[in-house]
């Protein structure tokens, strides 16, 4: 019982001098040294693209595509074109391309006779800046804008000769889906 | 027994007698210097340089980094020179680095890694990111880490990698006393 009581004694006397040491600051540790390596904060850059000036999130954003010519009426001779600027606002500090492609367009809130005789088609803006002038084609247009770039690609909407004249004062909305993807 | 006393007694007295009066008891003895010399510690420094970030789509170094803005694709690396000064006999040291401060805002796991330490004419050490460690010994070395930016990254746009607490760290070995 004296032997146990001595052996509790000791055990209780060993740890209070390691918890002691511990709560001290108490230390067994060898030279040490520090440098600091100034390495700074470390940033990504954000992904800054805007349509005609609305920007792009990447859960999708409706930006509006005025006529290239204010007031324009489409017609089975006249066309109607629309202009879409896409910009590379990125911040990033070194390069930072973009590929952006204009998907197929779709109608909506659109009468079906107008519907089925719509044609939409998309096209690279021109070198004269006149997109009557583009080549269109059925298949998405894509572009690539460097950093702070901006690029415009055309929209054209068209009717056909016989268009048949009930689609007189009848409107529709086309959407068309503007993809950015990064590249370097 | 009563003269045994009184003889302890007279005995006694007559050692008093003698100490009283400055008489010594001392044996031979002589004094001869050790000549040990003086005992002297070591020391341990360990001194970094200002680094340079620099990016693998330019050829020339970052400026300022908190103004720079990396983008998904890109690898930075970072390089600065250290200075390790060991002055002691059986003074060894590892290096390390202290990673406790970093504060990382991205989700996408953005570390800094391959940290190596190289001397001039010597083989570069490798001190595995965040855990690891290298012996060294004094010299200057040149330090670096690299910082990749995972190119299928579709998140962390504005993010932050704050590594102004980053620093490397400099350990005695434990010494082992001869067998």
């Amino acid at each position: 019982m004296r032997i146990k009581t001595m052996v509790q004694t000791a055990a209780v006397i060993s740890l209070a001098v390691v918890a002691g040491l511990l709560g001290v600051g108490g230390t067994w540790a060898l030279w040490n040294a520090s440098a600091p390596a100034q390495m700074g904060t470390v940033q990504a850059a954000d992904f800054s693209v805007t349509v005609n000036g609305s920007p792009l999130a990447s859960q999708g954003v409706t930006a509006t595509a005025r006529p290239e010519t204010s007031g324009a009426a489409l017609t089975p001779k006249t066309p109607v074109y629309s202009i879409i600027a896409i910009t590379n606002a990125t911040n990033a500090s070194g390069p930072f391309s973009l590929r952006t492609v204009l998907g197929q367009p779709t109608t909506s809130n659109t009468p079906a006779a107008l519907a089925s005789n719509l044609t939409i088609q998309t096209a690279s803006m021109p070198a004269s800046n006149k997109c009557a002038d583009a080549s269109y084609t059925s298949t998405p247009t894509a572009t690539t804008i460097t950093k702070g770039a901006t690029a415009s690609l055309c929209l054209r909407m068209s009717l056909p000769q016989n268009a048949p004249g009930t689609l007189t004062q009848t409107t529709a909305t086309v959407a068309v889906p503007v993809t950015a993807t990064q590249i370097q | 027994m009563k003269k045994m006393t009184k003889g302890a007694i007279v005995t006694g007295l007559g050692v008093a007698l003698l100490l009283g009066g400055g008489g010594t008891l001392a044996v031979w003895n002589v004094e001869q210097t050790a000549n040990a010399g003086t005992m002297a510690a070591g020391s341990m420094e360990l001194t970094s340089s200002t680094g340079v970030w620099t990016s693998n789509l330019s050829n020339n170094p970052i400026s300022d980094i908190t103004e720079y803005r990396i983008v998904p694709g890109e690898e930075l690396t970072y390089t600065q020179q250290l200075e390790v000064g060991l002055e002691g006999d059986q003074l060894e040291a590892t290096l390390s680095v202290d990673t406790s401060g970093v504060t990382n805002g991205f989700s996408n796991n953005l570390t800094l890694e391959d940290f190596t330490v190289t001397k001039a004419g010597a083989a570069d050490a490798a001190i595995t990111a965040y855990n690891g460690s290298t012996d060294v010994e004094s010299g200057t070395f040149t330090a670096s880490a690299t910082l990749a930016f995972d190119a299928d990254n579709q998140e962390d746009m504005n993010q932050e990698l704050d590594l102004t607490r980053l620093a490397y760290v400099l350990d005695q070995k434990a010494p082992t006393p001869a067998s």
